[in-house]
């Protein structure tokens, strides 16, 4: 049975089917089994509290942020169910991504990048003495927004559903180029380091056995080591190492990133909740732009924060007074910050293919239990219940968020106060433990160390670490769909041979396309401005 | 990995050739960046921003004379303004260092006498480190070796254990036992 929905003057099946699952997801999250931890409290809604708060401790520390509070828990979540453990993860993230907007205001520190806009305008009114009323609009605006761009996400999903279903193995094996294609364009400079960050994430995930041939590559060391090294290198010690070792080894470099002095908790949380919901059409805005730009891969909350503040600032009534304490830069960072959530989750979920470094490590999660993004993910004899709870979980943990962000808000500023030195060891600490316990592999713990010496010098010297940690996350599946495509492809194609699906329309409608879009945003921008640099002189 | 991949089979060789191609491409483009001509140049050299400023100037041509210095300057330059990017901003080189060091330290000890020993040494030497009072190293020294524990009951294999010697670590248990009996 389905029914019709129009979208742009193509007709799209809704398949009401789905429902059932959906369905199944609410009970899933909000009624439980039989055999919860906690009685009478769901598995589910548990952990979505338990990642929130956890991530609103990991993103609210100095220096901390999703990525880093995700990898820690990634292997924690190995035992558990695999919606319980995505749930988890999902709840970091959205707790993280308000958590770091705590330090933001309170000591111009921002616990994550994303945050940075926020400092902005949040801090200036923390000097003021209103620093409870910018951690209220901050709640507020995150949890409102946050909710609304989940709302519409999961309105939009059937469509999302139809359109994922239709694209193939070619497809998919083109689309992860693209996303590293995306990554490297979008996130820093210099394209050929992004490209190569990202080559060499994949040529990592060829060491091990062979998917098609069950050839062991590139295995070398001791016995023992030979062994391991034959199931491949985790890339989930890769992940820990990347976000947890090298991210500790910045933090002992940096100086003055605590608060130093007593932060008063002045201003009033009412009037926060009043100034936000005064301002409608700039919060969903904001929220709305987050979630667009959050869709882009490798884009990520940073420069999607960027992009909100600098619209309120454009359409302000006021623009002279951001920067000194104007609730709107705060509004729009805080609201875009979560809004970035939903729309990053699209790609990784639909494609493996990840708009941030937190969504890479939440792929990371899906792939260590078992379950592969893509179709899979959109299919009722599939995942789709698993996609249903994670986009429930995100509404949830929104409305998590606001309750313990206005009722905590006096005490949040204690988190910042902790010192660096406290956290460095423990997060190594875990980091270390986690890695081992994950599968037990002397390689896990040396792929730990060195991965994350390795990506401290990366991001150091501008090398794209999510460029890296895409390839390392997809090459399996980016292999897989590669060697699949090629069985696939004409041989008879002059010179190309069986890579003729990649370029043929004959064989393929939208790989063509596909390879072609790649190349443009490659190399597109660098000809043009060979071809006008030519015309000027001449 | 290029070279390695001659000897496996074409199916299993095609997809760590073609990246270990790549990655010896980029890499030798990028050792010879100040060199390149034009465009290439630009590719390889010069940062690009789809989002955000893009303010890059054009320099095609202009300075392909100047000097591996000047040019790296001018590099790591273009590379600090780009919009959004992530940098790490580092004050002291110390730190990085005596963290990397005492994590190949940690690794090495877990090697040898396992997770659980080697946790509160870790904890207690980066404490020493930092200049912490003594009473801080010692009861977080011990509040990593309580979450050690803590991950040896909840896993299904002992991380106390040598992760490379299999060395078995006296249990804590037995040493709190063997201590009290002594005294």
């Amino acid at each position: 049975m389905s029914v019709s929905l129009l979208l742009e003057g193509v007709i799209i099946p809704l398949e009401t089917s789905n429902w059932g699952v959906f369905g199944d997801a609410l009970r899933g999250l909000f009624v439980g089994g039989e055999n919860e931890t906690i009685p009478f409290i769901p598995d589910a809604l548990f952990y979505v509290v338990f990642g929130i708060l956890i991530g609103i401790v990991v993103g609210a520390l100095p220096g901390l942020g999703p990525p880093l509070g995700m990898a820690i828990m990634l292997p924690l979540t190995a035992p558990m169910q695999p919606a319980n453990g995505i749930i988890l993860l999902i709840g970091v993230y959205s707790g993280a991504m308000y958590g770091g907007s705590i330090a933001a205001v309170l000591i111009n520190a921002p616990g994550v990048s994303s945050s940075a806009a926020t400092t902005f305008d949040g801090y200036p009114m923390s000097k003021q003495g209103r620093a409870a009323t910018a951690l209220s609009i901050s709640a507020t605006a995150s949890a409102i927004a946050g909710f609304v761009t989940v709302i519409v996400l999961l309105l939009f999903s059937p469509i999302l559903i139809q359109l994922v279903l239709r694209v193939g193995t070619p497809e998919y094996f083109l689309v992860a180029v693209l996303g590293l294609a995306m990554i490297v364009i979008v996130t820093k400079g210099s394209m050929a380091k992004g490209l190569l960050a990202g080559v060499a994430g994949l040529l990592i995930t060829t060491i091990g056995t062979a998917q098609m041939t069950a050839e062991r590559r590139y295995i070398i060391g001791p016995q023992s080591l030979q062994f391991e090294l034959s199931d491949g290198i985790s890339f989930v010690a890769v992940l820990i190492g990347l976000f947890a070792i090298a991210e500790m080894m910045k933090l002992a470099g940096q100086k003055g990133s605590i608060s130093q002095s007593d932060i008063k908790m002045d201003g009033g949380i009412l009037e926060g909740i009043k100034l936000t919901i005064a301002r409608p059409v700039l919060m969903f805005k904001s929220g709305f732009i987050g979630m667009l730009v959050g869709a882009v891969p490798g884009a990520g909350a940073t420069v999607s924060n960027f992009i909100a503040y600098s619209e309120a600032l454009r359409s302000s009534k006021s623009p002279e007074t951001f920067g000194e304490g104007n609730e709107e830069g705060v509004i729009a960072s805080e609201a875009s910050n979560n809004g970035t959530v939903a729309g990053s989750i699209v790609p990784a979920i639909a494609f493996g293919i990840p708009g941030s470094s937190s969504t890479a490590i939440l792929i990371g999660g899906l792939l260590m239990h078992g379950i592969n993004p893509g179709r899979g993910m959109f299919e009722a004899s599939g995942e789709l219940q698993t996609t249903y709870i994670m986009l429930l979980a995100l509404l949830v943990g929104n409305i998590i968020i606001l309750i313990f962000g206005l009722t905590m808000v006096t005490k949040l500023g204690l988190l910042t106060k902790i010192d660096t030195d406290y956290i460095i060891p423990f997060v190594i600490v875990l980091s270390f433990l986690g890695t081992w316990v994950l599968d037990f592999r002397i390689i896990d713990v040396l792929s730990l160390v060195l991965f994350g010496i390795i990506g401290f010098y990366m991001v150091k010297y501008n090398y794209s670490i999510i460029a890296f940690v895409l390839g390392v996350v997809l090459g399996d599946i980016a292999e897989d769909n590669f060697w699949r495509s090629l069985l696939l492809g004409s041989s008879d194609f002059p010179i190309v041979g069986s890579y003729s699906i990649f370029i043929d329309p004959g064989q393929r409608l939208l790989a063509p396309f596909l390879t072609l879009t790649i190349f443009l945003i490659l190399f597109g921008p660098f000809v043009k401005r060979w071809v006008d640099n030519k015309r000027s002189a001449t | 990995m290029f070279r390695g991949s001659i000897a496996f089979s074409e199916e299993a060789a095609q997809f760590p050739r073609i990246l270990s191609a790549l990655t010896i491409g980029f890499a030798v483009l990028l050792l010879a960046r100040n060199y390149l001509p034009g465009p290439i140049r630009a590719f390889v050299a010069e940062p690009y921003q789809l989002v955000g400023d893009n303010e890059v100037e054009d320099e095609f041509g202009d300075d392909a004379d100047e000097t591996t210095d000047d040019a790296a300057e001018a590099d790591t330059e273009d590379d600090e303004n780009i919009a959004g990017a992530y940098v790490y901003d580092v004050d002291d080189w110390v730190g990085p260092a005596v963290v990397a060091l005492l994590s190949l330290g940690y690794m090495a000890a877990a090697l040898v006498i396992g997770l659980i020993y080697s946790t509160p040494l870790f904890v207690a030497a980066y404490l020493i480190w930092a200049k912490r009072p003594w009473s801080e190293v010692v009861i977080l020294a011990f509040a990593g070796f309580v979450l050690a524990i803590s991950f040896d009951i909840i896993t299904i294999r002992s991380v106390g254990d040598g992760i490379w010697t299999g060395w078995q670590a006296p249990s804590p248990w037995d040493q709190i036992r063997l201590f009290l009996v002594m005294h």
